[in-house]
């Protein structure tokens, strides 16, 4: 399998007026094809800079990337130019937010954002952006799908809207899915849901997913390998499988015993 | 208490849509055409024939105030636009790409607010003429700064939320991010200054036409009906009542509803 995204020793700085915080520290993990990847840790552990950063969303400055690669097939995105960003974000790379109600806008319909997304990396217009509007909101369980379109944000759910996000972010068959948090706003037996559907484009999609959050629950669920992050270093990599039962470093062991579990008998 | 604002604006929108209809049929409402000169029927006071009287060269100055109110219309209503033609434009442009480019269009922000005004507007009308079409340019390009600001201000706090960053994700480029996604959230701010604003131009314009510095005669606007009023004042005192008049509750309708519109956005 081979390698599509290759982090190595990434390191961001968050210069403030007196002084200057390290959030990533040398952090290095890799995302191969179809792999989907989890990086779980507590809160102001890097986690979630590091995947602002693979799409250079953090505002630079007051984040300084000051050492490190981020290979993504070949170029390294933290050199790319503001140009050659807009091409990989949304084709090659696509995001998906924590909070779904606040990522959509406001003020157009669903239908208008998709339309939007589909013209700018598919060429599509008109008709043919509305027939692949209504195909990418089905493909992602949004019932009515040809009703939705003329919706606002405001009139769906949390779960609906987490669903459309998702379907706007595969619209273009990006190859890699960076989602943070993504079911964090919802609720659990949304979550279910939301697992169940990223599990199935991973799979129809050959999708590779790259899966940012502080539930270890969804990464069990959702990852193939996972990296433990604590203090803007990665502690520990491996198969899920592995990490979860048989944590080598103490914060991993740690984080793991701080699942709450319910009580027997 | 809370009823009450809002049916001010409904009064003043209701004006103002009022004036835009007289305005707009001032060719079937007029009953003379306003530049006839009749000097027989000079100065006459408000009668049967002439509603509002005649002014010192026998103009019906009904007429000339319908037709005046054309012209205000069409300057305030012109100049709002050129205003916010720019400061849109501006603000958007400082409030995204923030740093120098942010810095120089403040700078040039504090410059233009730093100018008294009216006399750059005469300077300005001295230099390149007296036409409708150059009033119209030189009120809006005077008054486009505290479009600017507010666009700013609204680019600035919208910047940061998560579906602006959700459209940079997606790979748009800063300009259509900019008109299509930050515009349309960050407009209620400029109804508003708009709706002032016409009321504003209107003022200047008034003013400018008074000094003789405005639209020329003999086109009739509220301003120069002032200032031929000015001489007969002690004999015509409708010349001057009705035109001042107008302008005062144009003004006035256009503050309500720029105040009533402020108030339905911070509610909302």
């Amino acid at each position: 399998m081979s390698v599509l995204l290759d982090v190595r020793d990434l390191t961001i700085d968050f210069a403030m007026r007196h002084q200057r915080v390290r959030a990533v520290d040398g952090a290095t993990l890799a995302v191969g094809e179809r792999e989907v990847v989890g990086v779980v840790g507590e809160s102001g552990s890097g986690k979630t800079s590091l995947g602002l950063a693979l799409t250079r969303l953090l505002p630079e400055p007051p984040a300084i990337i000051c050492g490190g690669q981020a290979l993504f097939e070949g170029e390294d995105l933290l050199c790319l130019s503001p140009k050659a960003l807009t091409r990989v974000r949304g084709a090659r790379i696509a995001y998906v937010f924590q909070e779904p109600s606040t990522s959509l806008n406001p003020v157009m319909t669903i239908g208008r954002q998709l339309r939007e997304v589909l013209e700018l990396h598919a060429g599509l217009r008109g008709a043919s952006a509305d027939a692949r509007a209504v195909q990418a909101l089905s493909h992602v369980g949004v019932p009515a799908p040809s009703d939705r379109l003329a919706s606002y944000p405001h009139e769906l759910s949390g779960g609906m809207k987490q669903r459309v996000m998702i379907a706007m972010a595969i619209a273009c068959n990006p190859k890699l899915l960076i989602a943070d948090e993504p079911t964090t706003a919802l609720d659990v037996t949304i979550e279910r849901q939301i697992i169940a559907l990223l599990k199935r484009l991973q799979r129809e999609l050959g999708l590779s997913l790259l899966v940012i959050s502080h539930n270890i629950r969804l990464i069990a669920q959702l990852a193939n390998r996972v990296a433990v992050m604590w203090q803007g270093r990665v502690v520990e990599d491996g198969p899920v499988e592995r990490v979860l039962r048989v944590p080598q470093h103490e914060y991993t062991k740690r984080l793991l015993a701080a699942q709450p579990t319910l009580p027997h008998g | 208490m809370k009823r009450t604002p809002l049916v001010w604006a409904w009064a003043g929108g209701g004006t103002i849509a009022w004036l835009a209809v007289v305005a707009l049929a001032a060719p079937w409402l007029a009953t003379h055409d306003p530049n006839a000169i009749n000097l027989p029927q000079a100065l006459v006071g408000p009668s049967a024939a002439h509603w509002l009287g005649t002014d010192s060269l026998g103009r019906d100055l009904f007429s000339r105030l319908i037709y005046g109110a054309r012209i205000s219309l069409i300057v305030g209503v012109g100049a709002v636009g050129v205003s916010i033609a720019i400061g849109v434009a501006l603000g958007l442009v400082a409030g995204w790409y923030g740093r120098w480019l942010d810095a120089i269009i403040m700078r040039l922000v504090d410059i233009m607010l730093c100018f008294p005004t009216f006399f750059l507007l005469l300077a300005i009308v001295a230099l390149i003429g007296q036409s409708v079409l150059n009033i119209i340019l030189i009120i809006g390009a005077t008054g486009w700064m505290g479009v600017a600001r507010l666009v700013r201000a609204e680019v600035l706090s919208l910047k940061e939320r998560e579906f602006i960053q959700a459209a940079r994700v997606m790979g748009m480029s800063s300009t259509r991010i900019m008109w299509r996604h930050l515009l349309p959230n960050a407009l209620s701010p400029v109804l508003v200054s708009a709706t002032l604003g016409v009321g504003s131009a209107i003022l200047v314009e008034s003013g400018l036409s008074f000094l003789g510095l405005g639209i020329q005669p003999p086109t009739a606007s509220w301003g120069n009906l002032l200032l031929d009023a000015k001489a007969t004042l002690g004999v015509a005192w409708w010349q001057t009542v009705c035109p001042g008049a107008a302008i005062l509750i144009t003004v006035l309708a256009c503050n309500l509803l720029g105040e009533g519109l402020r108030e339905l956005w911070e509610r909302s």
